[in-house]
């Protein structure tokens, strides 16, 4: 999946999850920006992507995410392995 | 979908909230499934400035609690978003990282409002620390199992003391992990095993207590142990199960509570082709739709027969709604040699060409019910989408294309749901046929009373007791048509006007040579200057026509007299539902007093005994 398509997705979730459609994801943002991205959220927004991307994360993916760069590459690197898992 | 267990609901459109016009009748909510974030969004429409929305959807008011040693924070919004799918605006206080048997104190019991309708003691795996005890011998852990339960018990009582609210306590569903493997099964030390046992007993306690119990330990063996615990969300958050099931949980624990409140849906609307059986029997013929051992389908359809069957052993009322020439249907049941389902276990029987929601509404008035007590099963999507959008109020379950799986479809769906069981459960669907019968016995008679006389009925009248409380909850909470002031009363309730020195109470119990209908009639009056005030008189609609009331009212008057009671002061408050018993004073001889608002009050002066030959033997057994 291209970059960009992946950021649009989770472009949605974000406004969706924190109902405000007027945000607008960058690699730099991070929870300190979004005053609903605490910690119970933070578990949804997981939640939401794995079940949007049908991936998995680690508990440690999920408690030591830094900004939403880190997100998207994560996000990348496990559908790539699942693609080329698929391919092998 | 990960739960699979609301797979006959419709998927909440994406632009549902978009649309204004939405949102405002709850009843189309009913038909979908939402997801966490929209049950969130329900949710906050209630509790945020959206009081519009509160008001033009018209929800009961319900008061809640959770009391949880884990994380119940998730569990509120989907709590409470999908209330609104059963009609109920739930305001809900969560004591959360509280391990319940805490509120043995008397402090910790002093937070709890004195206004919950419901508690739920939602225990998870991890209150359950008593086996780590490996050196100890088997009848030691299950001595620590009997503590437990022996103290939720306390629990149990010392909340109703305090609240009187209905308390629920679910069970836990073990962990997908084993320590001996196979043979945890057999060893009484393994924790599958005391687990096992913890689960039994708390049902057992839930039985001989007036709490309920919460399957919860089903649903998760339904949707599969593997997904339902998701152990990241316990060491992120506490969280006892996966997110992914609040829907369903929550949908669960609604089911509970409406079936409490007498709410339970009673009757199926069955299509006929491709519902019971495969093909179209205008088109192939009697041999040949597909019904029967020889074809997989045909086996399914079998085996969906068979489960309403059971259905209606244990009271659900089947009645058939096909658009066919009706002699090809009755063919059918009459003859076809692997047919389940016999006419006369069909209610009610219509075959015709005219549209379904005009047939529905047909059959629920001359069964007596509500729409809202129908469940409508039809494979035609078409037919399916009619039914909703025409009489909003039936559950249409969306049917799955493979008759194979019809009956997990039904069954999890969770329409029936029986909150306790009592004696008369079991033989109500006997009275319906039973009703019928009679029916029809009558209406070959000119004078009514002669007809009654004729049916050998028997009335037992006696004042509430303990072993009647049960019913006579489930009459106070479900009746609507015979129900002169519709005012709803729980167990506690119904207790303590049980044992006040100034109540008059009667519970009425019917017999005739059809059948025993058991409890059928609850009157409550209280007595003061001698004047008797009637607060509540209701009658389940199966006894209706056979002029119960009237034996009751002779009772009544005859207990004054003797009592030199002078007055008795009846009560009407219109509702919906019960124009049938608008002029049941007036027809007794009372006149009217006062009319206030939707309050008419009548009044009858007791001058004589009533003496009027009625065609019932009563009997008055003494009170314990």
């Amino acid at each position: 999946m291209e970059i960009e398509n992946i950021t649009k997705k989770l472009q949605l979730v974000f406004q969706t999850l924190f109902d405000d459609e007027t945000i607008i994801i960058t690699n730099d943002l991070s929870a300190k920006d979004i005053q609903e991205w605490d910690s119970l959220n933070n578990i949804m927004l997981f939640v939401e992507i794995e079940k949007i991307f049908n991936i998995h994360f680690r508990t440690s993916e999920i408690t030591k995410l830094q900004n939403v760069g880190e997100l998207i590459r994560r996000i990348t690197h496990k559908l790539s392995d699942s693609v080329s898992m698929a391919n092998s | 979908m990960t739960d699979s267990g609301l797979s006959h609901l419709l998927p909440l459109p994406a632009n549902y909230f978009h649309n204004e016009s939405n949102g405002e009748d709850w009843h189309t909510l009913l038909h979908y499934r939402c997801n966490f974030r929209q049950l969130s969004l329900l949710a906050s429409k209630l509790t945020k400035e959206c009081t519009s929305f509160r008001d033009s959807i018209n929800l009961k008011p319900l008061k809640f609690c959770i009391i949880s040693s884990n994380n119940s924070s998730l569990l509120v919004p989907a709590i409470k978003g999908t209330g609104i799918r059963y009609g109920y605006h739930m305001q809900i206080t969560e004591y959360s990282n509280t391990h319940p048997l805490l509120f043995l104190s008397e402090h910790q019991l002093n937070i709890l409002d004195e206004t919950y309708d419901f508690i739920l003691v939602a225990l998870n795996y991890e209150d359950i620390s008593f086996w780590h005890t490996d050196s100890e011998p088997a009848y030691g852990i299950n001595t620590k199992i009997e503590e437990f339960v022996h103290q939720l018990a306390q629990l149990q009582s010392s909340i109703f003391k305090k609240t009187g609210a209905t308390i629920l306590f679910q069970n836990i569903p073990r962990k997908p992990h084993t320590i001996f493997g196979h043979s945890d099964a057999t060893i009484t030390q393994s924790e599958q095993f005391q687990l096992h046992l913890f689960n039994q007993a708390l049902v057992a306690m839930t039985k001989q207590t007036s709490s309920y119990l919460f399957d919860v330990a089903s649903i998760a063996e339904n949707e599969g142990l593997n997904r339902w615990y998701d152990e990241r969300m316990w060491y992120l958050g506490k969280f006892a199960f996966s997110p992914d099931y609040l829907p369903l949980y929550a949908d669960h624990l609604c089911r509970i509570i409406s079936s409490i409140k007498g709410e339970s849906r009673k009757c199926i609307v069955l299509d006929l082709d491709n519902t019971l059986w495969g093909g179209i029997v205008g088109q192939d013929g009697l041999e040949g739709i597909n019904l029967g051992m020889g074809d997989p389908e045909g086996e399914a359809f079998i085996t969906f027969q068979k489960y309403l069957l059971q259905l209606n052993d244990r009271g659900v009322i089947l009645s058939v709604c096909s658009k066919n020439n009706k002699a090809d249907a009755i063919e059918v049941f009459e003859k076809h040699p692997k047919i389940l389902l016999k006419l006369d276990h069909i209610a009610c029987f219509v075959v015709n060409w005219e549209n379904k929601p005009t047939n529905i509404t047909f059959i629920a008035n001359s069964l007596n019910i509500g729409l809202e007590s129908m469940v409508f099963i039809d494979d035609n999507p078409v037919e399916r989408e009619n039914v909703r959008r025409y009489l909003p109020v039936v559950a249409v379950p969306e049917m799955p294309e493979d008759p194979s799986l019809y009956t997990r479809t039904l069954s999890q769906a969770g329409y029936f749901e029986l909150p306790k069981y009592t004696k008369e459960d079991l033989f109500r669907n006997e009275n319906y046929q039973n009703n019928i019968k009679v029916k029809k016995l009558l209406s070959n008679r000119i004078d009514i009373q002669d007809g009654l006389a004729a049916i050998g009925m028997q009335l037992e009248l006696k004042p509430f007791d303990a072993m009647g409380r049960n019913r006579i909850e489930q009459l106070i909470n479900k009746s609507n048509q015979f129900n002169l002031t519709t005012r709803r009363y729980n167990n506690s309730q119904i207790k303590v006007i049980e044992e006040s020195d100034s109540s008059y109470t009667l519970q009425v119990s019917l017999k005739d040579k059809f059948g025993d209908y058991g409890m059928i009639s609850v009157l409550i009056g209280s007595i003061e200057n001698q004047t008797l005030s009637i607060d509540t008189w209701l009658m389940s609609c199966r006894a209706i026509g056979r002029e119960i009331e009237k034996a009751v009212f002779q009772e009544i008057v005859n207990y004054c007299f003797d009592r030199e009671i002078k007055t008795i002061i009846g009560y009407y408050i219109k509702s919906d539902k019960n124009e049938l018993v608008q002029d049941h004073y007036l027809k007794m001889g009372f006149y009217q007093s006062t009319i206030k608002k939707n309050i008419t009050e009548w009044k009858l002066k007791i001058q004589q005994k009533n003496i009027v030959q009625l065609p019932f033997k009563i009997t008055r057994p003494q009170g314990e």
